[in-house]
C-alpha cells in the first residue's frame, strides 16, 4: 500500500463510537498505518464517498477501502452498498462488511450487491481484536484499484 | 332442536300410522259386516226362488196328472196312468217341500201360511177329483155328461189353483227383489267406503310422506347449520393460532433484536475493559519502577490503586460481563431455535432416544445412573434436531440432579394418545417443589439447593421446542422420591402444520 503514488485511506462506517475505537486500535496495532476516517451514520458517509453532489466525482484519484457497519441509525448498510456498486467512479472500492448479523440470507445479499468481504463480529472481545487485527494484516497486503 | 324435531316426526307418524291402522279395520269390518249381510240376502232370494219354482213344480205336477188322465181317456191305455202314477208321488212331495220352504222365507214372515195351505188343499182337491174320475172311467160307470161336468170342475179347480200359486208367487218375487235392491245397496255402501278408506289412506301416505319429507329438510338443515358453527369453530381456532403465532414470532423477533442489540455495548465494555487492564499493567510496571519515598503516604495508595483495587474492579466487571454475554447468547441461540424452520420427518424415537442416551452415556457412568427404556416408544413425524434437544435436556437434568447416596434410575416411556404422542422421562432423584413447577420453565429460572452449575435455560428452551413441535412439557413430582417430566408433542407435525396453515 505504501508503494501507491496516493496511500488508500480506510473509510469506517460505524455508528458506535466504542466500536469504531476498538476496530482502529486493533487495525493499529496489526500494524496498518494509513489514515482513518469515520463516520457515524450513512449519510455523511455517502456525502463523503460520493461527494456533496453523489455523482461519486468527489471519489477520483482517492483511492479508499471500505468498513461498513450493516446497523445504522439513518439507513442500512446494504442502501450504502448497493450506491456505491452502482456508481462507476466507486464501484471498484472494496467494501468489508464488518457486522454483527450473521443471517445467512443477509450474508449471501450483501455478496450479491457486490460486497468484497463479510465478516461477522465474534461475540467475544478477545476473538472480535483478534479478527480486527487479522483484518488489519490482511489490509496491509491488500492491493487496491485505482479509481478513476 | 335435532331431538325435538325426531320427537314431533315420531308423534306425526304414530298419530297416521294409528289413523291408518283405524280406517283399514273400519274397511275390513265393514267388507266383513256387508259380505254377510250378503250372504243373508242371497239365502233369502234363493229361498224366495224356490218357493216360487216349487209352486211351479206343484202346479206342474197336477198339469201332468191331469194330462195323464185325458190320455187315458181318450186311449184307454194302462201306460197313461204311469205319468199319473209319478205326478201323485211327485205331487205329495212337492205339497211338503212347498209347506216347509213357504214357512222359511224370511222366517215365514213373507208368506202366510194360510195361502199355501188354500194351495195345497185346492191342489189336493184336483188330485183327488182326478184320481176318482180315473177310478170310474176304468170300472166303465163313466158318463160323457159325467166326463163333461168332472172336465170342467177341474178346468175351474186349476184356475183357482193359478191364481193361490199366482198370489204366492207374487209375494215370493216382491222377497227377492227387495233382497236384490238390499244387495245392490250393500255393495254400492261398500265400494262408497272402501274408496272413501283408500282416499283416507292416500291422504295419509300424503300426509306421513309430507312430514317425512319436513324431517329431512330439518334434518338437513340441523347438519348445515352444525356444518356452519364447525367451519366457525374451525375458522376461529385459526385466527386463535394465528394469533399465537404471531405473537410467538414478535416474541422471537424480539429477543432476537434485544438481545443483538445489548450485545453491542457490552462489546464495547469486554473491549475496553481489556484495554483498561493493558494500560492498568503498564501503569503497575511504571509505579514498581519509579521509587520513591517510602513514607509518601499517596505511593502507598497508588500501590494498593494498582494492586489490589484495579484488579479487583477489573475481576468483577469481567465477570459480570462473562455472564451477561453468556446469558445473552443463551437468548440469542433460544430465539434462534426458536426461528429455526422444523424439518418433519418420520422418526424411529426408539432409536432416536437411544442415540441421546449415548450422547451422554459418559454423564450416566460418572453419576452412577441406569437408564431404561420402557416398552415401545410410538413412532412420530417431526423435527430430529428439536426431539434430540429435548431428550438430551431432560436425560441430563435428571442425571443431574439425582439423589446422593442412590443409584439413580432414569425411565424413559411413550404411549400414543390420539394426535398426539406422550413421552415420559421419569427419574427417583431429589424432586421438585410443587410452588415451583411452572417457574423451573421459565428462562434463567433454577429450582431447589442451588449446588449444580446451570444457568436455567435448557427447561425453557425444551418447553420452547415442545410448544413448536405442537405440544408442552410439564413436570409431576412428589418433592422428595423423583421427578417425570411429561413431553406431549403432535404425532404428526406435517398435519398439524398443515392445518394451522391452511
Amino acid at each position: 500500500m505504501s508503494k501507491e503514488p496516493k496511500p488508500v485511506a480506510i473509510i469506517m462506517i460505524e455508528d458506535d463510537e466504542g466500536h469504531a475505537r476498538l476496530i482502529e486500535k486493533n487495525i493499529r496495532r496489526a500494524g496498518v498505518t494509513n489514515e482513518i476516517i469515520s463516520f457515524r451514520n450513512g449519510t455523511s458517509a455517502i456525502s463523503y464517498l460520493l461527494g456533496a453532489d453523489e455523482t461519486g466525482l468527489a471519489a477520483i484519484g482517492r483511492p479508499s477501502l471500505v468498513l461498513l457497519d450493516l446497523n445504522l441509525p439513518d439507513m442500512t448498510g446494504i442502501d450504502i452498498l448497493t450506491r456505491l456498486k452502482a456508481n462507476e467512479h466507486t464501484r471498484r472500492t472494496p467494501v468489508i462488511v464488518l457486522t454483527t448479523t450473521d443471517d445467512a440470507r443477509e450474508i449471501q445479499r450483501c455478496y450479491d450487491l457486490g460486497a468484497n468481504v463479510y465478516i461477522t463480529k465474534p461475540l467475544n472481545y478477545e476473538s472480535f481484536a483478534n479478527a480486527i487485527r487479522q483484518l488489519g494484516l490482511f489490509l496491509s497486503v491488500m492491493q487496491i484499484p485505482e479509481l478513476n | 332442536m335435532l331431538r325435538s324435531g325426531t320427537g314431533r316426526f315420531i308423534g306425526y307418524n304414530l298419530l297416521l300410522l294409528a289413523g291408518g291402522a283405524v280406517v283399514l279395520l273400519m274397511i275390513v269390518s265393514a267388507a266383513f259386516i256387508f259380505s254377510a249381510r250378503s250372504q243373508v240376502h242371497a239365502t233369502e232370494s234363493l229361498r224366495a226362488a224356490r218357493v216360487d219354482r216349487l209352486v211351479l213344480e206343484f202346479i206342474s205336477d197336477l198339469v201332468d196328472a191331469e194330462t195323464a188322465q185325458r190320455g187315458f181317456i181318450i186311449t184307454r191305455k194302462e201306460a197313461y196312468l204311469e205319468p199319473y202314477e209319478a205326478a201323485l208321488g211327485q205331487f205329495a212331495k212337492d205339497s211338503a217341500d212347498l209347506r216347509l220352504r213357504a214357512a222359511e222365507v224370511d222366517e215365514g214372515k213373507a208368506i202366510a201360511p194360510e195361502p199355501v195351505e188354500e194351495l195345497i188343499k185346492l191342489g189336493q182337491v184336483r188330485m183327488d177329483l182326478i184320481g176318482h174320475n180315473l177310478a170310474n172311467f176304468r170300472v166303465g160307470n163313466f158318463e160323457s155328461t159325467q166326463m163333461v161336468a168332472a172336465l170342467d170342475r177341474g178346468r175351474i179347480l186349476m184356475d183357482q189353483i193359478r191364481q193361490a200359486g199366482a198370489v204366492i208367487r207374487d209375494v215370493a218375487a216382491s222377497v227377492r227383489i227387495a233382497r236384490a235392491a238390499a244387495m245392490r245397496d250393500a255393495a254400492t255402501l261398500l265400494t262408497t267406503m272402501i274408496s272413501l278408506g283408500v282416499a283416507m289412506i292416500v291422504v295419509l301416505t300424503t300426509g306421513a310422506t309430507l312430514v317425512m319429507i319436513r324431517h329431512v329438510k330439518e334434518i338437513d338443515e340441523a347438519r348445515r347449520e352444525l356444518m356452519d358453527i364447525n367451519q366457525e369453530l374451525e375458522s376461529r381456532v385459526r385466527e386463535r393460532t394465528e394469533a399465537v403465532m404471531r405473537t410467538n414470532d414478535e416474541l422471537q423477533r424480539y429477543a432476537y433484536i434485544v438481545s443483538h442489540d445489548l450485545r453491542a455495548p457490552l462489546v464495547n465494555i469486554m473491549g475496553f475493559t481489556s484495554e483498561l487492564e493493558s494500560s492498568t499493567e503498564q501503569l503497575t510496571a511504571y509505579v514498581r519502577r519509579v521509587g520513591g519515598d517510602a513514607d509518601d503516604p499517596d505511593r502507598a495508595d497508588a500501590l494498593i490503586a494498582v494492586d489490589e483495587d484495579i484488579p479487583e474492579a477489573l475481576g468483577f466487571i469481567r465477570s459480570s460481563t462473562t455472564r451477561m454475554d453468556s446469558l445473552i447468547n443463551e437468548i440469542l441461540k433460544l430465539s434462534r431455535a426458536g426461528r429455526r424452520v422444523l424439518d418433519p420427518v418420520p422418526l424411529d424415537m426408539h432409536s432416536l432416544v437411544s442415540e441421546c442416551v449415548d450422547s451422554i452415556r459418559q454423564r450416566f457412568a460418572e453419576a452412577g445412573a441406569e437408564v431404561r427404556i420402557e416398552g415401545r416408544l410410538p413412532d412420530v413425524v417431526s423435527d430430529r434436531s428439536a426431539l434430540q434437544q429435548i431428550f438430551t435436556n431432560l436425560l441430563d437434568n435428571a442425571t443431574k440432579y439425582l439423589k446422593g447416596g442412590q443409584p439413580g434410575q432414569i425411565v424413559v416411556r411413550g404411549r400414543l394418545d390420539r394426535g398426539t404422542a406422550v413421552f415420559e422421562v421419569e427419574d427417583n432423584g431429589r424432586g421438585i417443589a410443587e410452588t415451583d413447577f411452572e417457574r423451573i420453565f421459565e428462562l434463567f429460572r433454577r429450582a431447589g439447593t442451588q449446588d449444580k452449575p446451570g444457568d436455567g435455560i435448557g427447561l425453557a428452551h425444551t418447553r420452547m421446542l415442545s410448544r413448536r413441535l405442537g405440544g408442552d412439557v410439564c413436570v409431576k413430582s412428589d418433592g422428595e422420591t423423583g421427578t417425570t417430566f411429561i413431553v406431549t408433542i403432535a404425532r404428526d407435525l406435517v398435519l398439524r402444520m398443515g392445518r394451522n396453515e391452511a
